[in-house]
């Protein structure tokens, strides 16, 4: 039976993460840099630290735990557009 | 031998230059002729081809990085991406020999584009060209009639880009393989 391939999750901007192997090291994805890694994994750029010291690292996708997912914009429905006020009786 | 950087600059970077110089050519010859829009459209071209060949070295240079950090334990791996990414000189400067060099540099070997290959010289001569473009084009300096670039001056910078972005593409494979003892990428 032929392995399974490996998935791994993927990221959006803003999403809150942890770095792996790092003693729980936190940060926010600031950048998407597409599958720049070996055999086309997806590369993530990564900002984290204090806000006195920030820094930024890319990363593979693997070395990522996601922590919380920024909150999506959901598309609000458009409004219907408000009928004509009807028309006063003549008279 | 294709990184996904140049597969990416050759699949969508360049169809996306060859649309704004279609867009550029389009606008030199219609008729009644647009000057303003013809300037624009050049200084915009210009812009865009230093940009494009920016990002291309910066995909480059990420992604030999991340081949070399997976070599390293994992509890140091962090430590080797940081120090790849921490003030890269294209990371905010123009992509001229200096910054790809200065970059480049940090795998260990002196990157000398036109020694590895005798065609590049005059390709970084006209890299030299695009980026003081790019400067004046940007930062709406004062051009001259003689400082404005024709078509057919970015359609040769930008096959020198091209023809630069290849070269880099084999130097830094050469250099990897040295380094790793292994293909870094599939040829």
């Amino acid at each position: 039976m032929p392995a399974a391939k490996k998935v791994y999750p993927t990221f959006n901007h803003g999403d809150f993460v942890t770095i792996l192997h790092t003693n729980g090291l936190k940060g926010k994805i600031i950048a998407l840099r597409g599958p720049l890694g070996p055999g086309g994994a997806a590369v993530y750029g990564v900002r984290f630290g204090c806000k006195s010291h920030r820094r930024y690292v890319e990363v593979l996708g693997d070395q990522l735990v996601l922590r919380a997912r920024t909150p999506r914009a959901t598309p609000q429905p458009v409004a219907s557009p408000a009928s004509p006020p009807s028309r006063p009786d003549a008279g | 031998m294709a990184s996904t950087s140049l597969t990416f600059w050759t699949h969508s970077r360049t169809p996306s230059l060859n649309a704004i110089d279609a867009q550029c050519a389009a606008s030199l010859t219609a008729t009644p002729a647009n000057p303003l829009l013809a300037d624009e459209n050049v200084r915009g071209f210009g812009l865009l081809l230093s940009a494009h060949f920016q990002g291309f070295c910066r995909d480059l240079y990420a992604e030999a990085a991340q081949i070399i950090a997976l070599k390293v334990r994992l509890t140091l791996r962090l430590l080797i991406q940081e120090q790849f990414m921490f003030r890269t000189a294209l990371g905010h400067g123009n992509p001229n020999n200096d910054n790809i060099k200065a970059d480049f540099g940090r795998f260990g070997f002196n990157l000398d584009s036109a020694k590895s290959d005798p065609a590049n010289a005059p390709r970084l001569g006209h890299l030299a060209a695009l980026n003081r473009w790019r400067n004046v084009a940007a930062h709406h300096g004062v051009v001259t009639q003689d400082d404005t670039p024709s078509l057919a001056d970015l359609r040769l910078w930008s096959e020198s880009c091209h023809e630069l972005a290849v070269s880099l593409d084999e130097t830094v494979y050469n250099r990897l393989r040295t380094i790793l003892r292994r293909k870094p990428w599939k040829p």
